[in-house]
């Protein structure tokens, strides 16, 4: 997340990673693990865990917050979610896709298809939903999905 | 809000909070909530722990 954070920037995200660690734990963990040179990105300490709660990702059993990533619009609407259980990390260029997607489709009212990233095809669904209807594969091929 | 029968926050307002924080830009510890990100795109990342492995 940190190695793309300048490309969040250019897409003008904010970021914020947050566990339930205390704020003097951040501050430790940034300054000994080598990974987390220049690390960049704002550090919650939900040390009270309520955060964690708020957001449905707060696991009793060990106390700790899971893996939980969420994407939220200027209008405060949760877009994405994507949870996953401590042992696996996450894929930040997937991530980065998404953001372009849900992005593209808040500036234009087009929709993005299964594997869309910049470039590909949108689907007019703002103009064309009746001609569209039952004949999506005459706006985009499957070999065009797939690509 | 929710309906209570779904666990998504998906399709929902973003929870309000308010959390210590460490910036490690400024080297200093500082204060964040849900209000310091009204009106931008926001993303919020939680991770099981400092001193983890993954």
């Amino acid at each position: 997340m940190n190695a793309a954070s300048h490309k969040f920037q250019e897409l003008g995200v904010e970021l914020l990673v947050v566990s339930c660690d205390t704020k003097f734990s951040h501050k430790r963990f940034v300054e000994t693990e080598p990974l987390l040179k220049d690390f960049k990105i704002m550090m919650g300490a939900d040390n009270k865990h309520e955060m964690a709660k708020a957001f449905g990702i707060y696991s009793e059993n060990d106390g700790v917050a899971i893996r939980g990533r969420f994407l939220v619009n200027p209008d405060g609407i949760v877009l994405a979610q994507e949870v996953l259980t401590p042992p696996v990390g996450r894929n930040v260029n997937e991530f980065i896709r998404q953001v372009q997607a849900f992005q593209h489709v808040a500036k234009t009212g087009e929709v993005c298809p299964a594997n869309w990233r910049p470039g590909k095809k949108t689907l007019p669904v703002n103009t064309d939903a009746e001609k569209m209807t039952g004949k999506v594969g005459e706006y985009i091929t499957l070999e065009e999905i797939l690509s | 809000m929710c309906c209570g029968t779904c666990s998504t926050l998906v399709t929902k307002q973003m929870p309000e909070f308010k959390v210590d924080a460490y910036d490690p830009v400024s080297g200093k510890y500082t204060t964040v909530s849900s209000e310091d990100y009204k009106g931008k795109w926001f993303t919020v990342c939680f991770y099981p722990g400092d001193f983890t492995f993954v």
